[in-house]
């Protein structure tokens, strides 16, 4: 009887080890492959948002006047949302304060004549600013930092840059719906300079991507 | 032994099949999930574009003249245009600023295809200072496409003669158009207050038979009154709004009929009548009305509107043809059956003075889209003689109190400038006077276009009398011939000092009843179809 049962102990014995060692390596490849998935999902995710924002926002010139060293910009989303907009402005190898950069308020406006009221042209708001490291870009498939990407294209390095925010026309003049109407901005250059380097930002958990850059020639 | 032996061999065959199946499935479709999706997610790489500061479609061109202070955008992109904003760079004492038109109305405006559109800048520009040079001017789409507008100057449109020419005449600068008035498909035309934003003002005359000067036109309520002995005017009893009208086999006195400038597949008319009923929206009124009907979109196949089962299809350029249709020995009924964007109707009242509106109505009759000519008339019912009331009754007689003169301000001439000024003018007249100039015992203008300087003071003018006027119409069959007058006007010599100066049309019914005969009951129709100042370098 004892080696029958002995036998019969070991047999149970084994089963209960193959069914632990399988649910282990079970729980451990669910566990990794949820891990990944999850990691795999939030850069879809970032991908998307970054790939939406960069094809939605649209930036054009109105006027370039030398003589006042003033760029007018015109920003839509094409989206229709009404978004406020992010921006690094580089002129001249340099990189403008949000001061230089402001945003048109139809509301404020009692005359048609742009900038010439108190608080009809306002200052870009501060979202950002330290050093280029602190911002990411997508670049040669890979997401980079705004100063390696910078140095890769020949762009002006600077020890601190800030990140404007822009106001969306719509927020200030429409209640809802889809937005047409596009912003006007206007961008005081210290000197007549060339180029002037639009890099369009967007803000996604905590982060700032460099999506899109317009240069005016 | 020999069976639990194999039971435990069993056991181990078991544990390597399991083993096996998980090795060989499991392990290779996590690492074929890894490397072939995974670890190489989707990013998109930053892509750098390039502006260029002159972004133009030479499909659409705008030119704006700096006189009239107007620009003239043609779209032939093939699709229609929508505007978003018009934004004009400027330079007032040498500062230079930017001024956006679109909270102006301009928002959401749309050019057609084949079609252009008249703006006015002079509003806008005059928030910015009494002297703006305009250095460019942007046309924002909703699209988000900016468009540069090419600057006429007059000096790119006068002509050079070839060298070697013997002499060399002054060439004559551009040609400022005052009348037909710009509309653009925003405007209110309904009240000649739509004048002001094109840039005229409104003042009256010291005098009405020797003006010497303009004066403030304080209330523009006053100004036209009529009757004999006591006073009746127009009075405004109803207004009705993006309405549906039909009008039934009413009988008329008289029709003018236009195109409606804002849309010139639609109509302006004015209707007078003895007593009307309006089916549609219901009105009905037992005493003589003036029924102004704007934007009028006929829902009749076979045309506009019909006298008596005649159908009119289109505007006629003679503004009487269509007067004096109910005599005392013809009848006319009108049927009318459509929509319309305004309909006013006036009613003859007791009352002291009533503005122009009642009088004056916006229009044109060859269908150009976007430019209205001036009409003005006080006829109501029908014609008489000089032993005869003209209307047939009393009430109707209307007359001016206080001339309406308009001042062309966006356009100004200096001396310092040019050396003369041409002004050419184009209307037509119509009058209810059957002995024309027996009819009346004083010869009274009509109207009077000349100069006034910056002061208000009259420098020099053409007035046009009734007794002239009245060679070149019939009054029954009613014809208003097409009459064309070019006033030359030499400017002082700026050396006795520069002066500003504007052109000006004043416009009047002259004629109140002359009490003990029936002399000088006249009522009329004007229409002032062009007036243009061609200014001449000195």
């Amino acid at each position: 009887m004892k080696p029958k049962n002995t036998s019969g102990e070991s047999t149970l014995l084994s089963t209960v080890i193959l069914i632990g060692v399988a649910m282990i390596i079970g729980i451990g490849m669910l566990s990794y492959i949820t891990a990944v998935t999850s990691d795999y999902r939030a850069q879809v995710n970032l991908v998307n948002t970054l790939k939406s924002e960069a094809t939605s926002i649209f930036i054009n010139v109105v006027l370039y006047d030398n003589s006042t060293s003033t760029l007018w910009l015109l920003f839509k989303r094409l989206d229709g949302s009404a978004t406020s907009y992010l921006v690094i402005v580089e002129a001249g190898g340099y990189y403008l304060d949000c001061s230089n950069i402001l945003f048109y308020n139809p509301l404020v406006d009692s005359d048609g004549v742009l900038c010439n009221e108190d608080n009809e042209c306002m200052s870009a708001y501060v979202v950002y600013s330290g050093s280029m490291k602190g911002i990411l870009v997508p670049y040669g498939g890979i997401i980079s930092d705004f100063e390696s990407y910078a140095k890769s294209k020949g762009i002006a390095l600077s020890s601190s840059v800030q990140v404007c925010r822009v106001i969306n026309t719509c927020l200030l003049t429409q209640q809802g719906g889809l937005c047409e109407k596009s912003t006007m901005v206007r961008i005081n250059l210290q000197e007549k300079t060339t180029p002037v380097r639009i890099h369009v930002a967007v803000e996604y958990s905590g982060r700032i991507y460099v999506v899109s850059s317009y240069e005016v020639l | 032994m020999k069976c639990c032996n194999m039971r435990g061999q069993s056991n181990i065959l078991l544990a390597a099949i399991f083993v096996a199946v998980f090795v060989l499935l499991l392990v290779p479709l996590t690492l074929y999930i890894y490397y072939s999706s995974l670890s190489t997610p989707p990013l998109i790489s930053l892509e750098s574009r390039v502006l260029n500061t002159k972004v133009t479609r030479g499909e659409i061109v705008a030119v704006y003249d700096e006189y009239s202070q107007t620009i003239l955008v043609l779209n032939n992109s093939g699709s229609d245009l929508d505007v978003e904003d018009l934004v004009v760079q400027f330079t007032c004492s040498e500062t230079t600023s930017l001024i956006s038109l679109g909270k102006t109305g301009l928002e959401k405006t749309k050019i057609f295809s084949g079609s252009s559109l008249l703006i006015n800048l002079y509003q806008a520009l005059s928030n910015a200072c009494s002297n703006p040079q305009v250095n460019t001017i942007y046309i924002i789409t909703r699209e988000g496409i900016v468009i540069a507008a090419r600057i006429v100057y007059p000096s790119e449109l006068s002509t050079e003669l070839p060298p070697g020419s013997p002499s060399t005449p002054q060439p004559i600068t551009s040609a400022v158009i005052m009348v037909p008035v710009g509309v653009n498909p925003g405007d209110n035309i309904t009240t000649i207050q739509y004048l002001l934003l094109k840039g005229f003002e409104i003042y009256t005359l010291d005098n009405m038979y020797q003006p010497t000067m303009l004066q403030p036109y304080d209330n523009l309520d006053r100004g036209m009154s009529g009757g004999v002995g006591g006073r009746y005017i127009w009075r405004l009893d109803k207004v009705y709004e993006n309405t549906s009208i039909k009008i039934d086999n009413q009988v008329v006195r008289n029709i003018w009929l236009g195109y409606d400038p804002k849309n010139t597949s639609n109509y302006n008319i004015i209707i007078t009548a003895d007593k009307i009923t309006i089916a549609t929206p219901s009105y009905s009124k037992n005493t003589y009305v003036r029924v102004k009907i704007f934007g009028f979109k006929p829902l009749t196949q076979q045309g506009i509107l019909a006298l008596s089962n005649t159908w009119v299809t289109r505007p006629s350029e003679d503004i009487a043809n269509y007067t004096f249709l109910t005599t005392s020995s013809t009848t006319t009924r009108l049927t009318l059956n459509g929509t319309a964007e305004r309909v006013e109707i006036y009613v003859r009242s007791a009352g002291e003075e009533s503005g122009y509106d009642p009088y004056i109505f916006f229009m044109n009759t060859n269908g150009v889209a976007q430019s209205a000519g001036i009409f003005f008339t006080t006829i109501d019912r029908i014609w008489g003689f000089s032993d005869s009331r003209n209307e047939g009754i009393d009430v109707l007689l209307d007359y001016s109190r206080s001339p309406l003169a308009l001042v062309y301000s966006s356009f100004s001439i200096s001396n310092s400038e040019y050396s003369a000024v041409v002004i050419s003018v184009n209307y037509r007249f119509h009058d209810n006077e059957g002995n024309d100039a027996e009819g009346t015992s004083v010869d009274r203008p009509i109207f009077f276009v000349g100069l006034v300087d910056e002061n208000s003071f009259i420098y020099s003018y053409r007035s046009f009398n009734f007794r002239e006027l009245t060679r070149y119409e019939d009054t029954y069959p009613p014809t208003a011939q097409a009459q064309s007058t070019l006033i030359f006007i030499p400017l002082p010599d700026p050396s006795s000092g520069v002066k500003i100066f504007y052109v000006f049309i004043a416009i009047q019914d002259p004629y109140s009843y002359n009490t003990g005969n029936y002399l000088d009951d006249i009522d009329f129709t004007l229409f002032i179809e062009s007036l243009v100042i061609i200014p001449v370098k000195g």
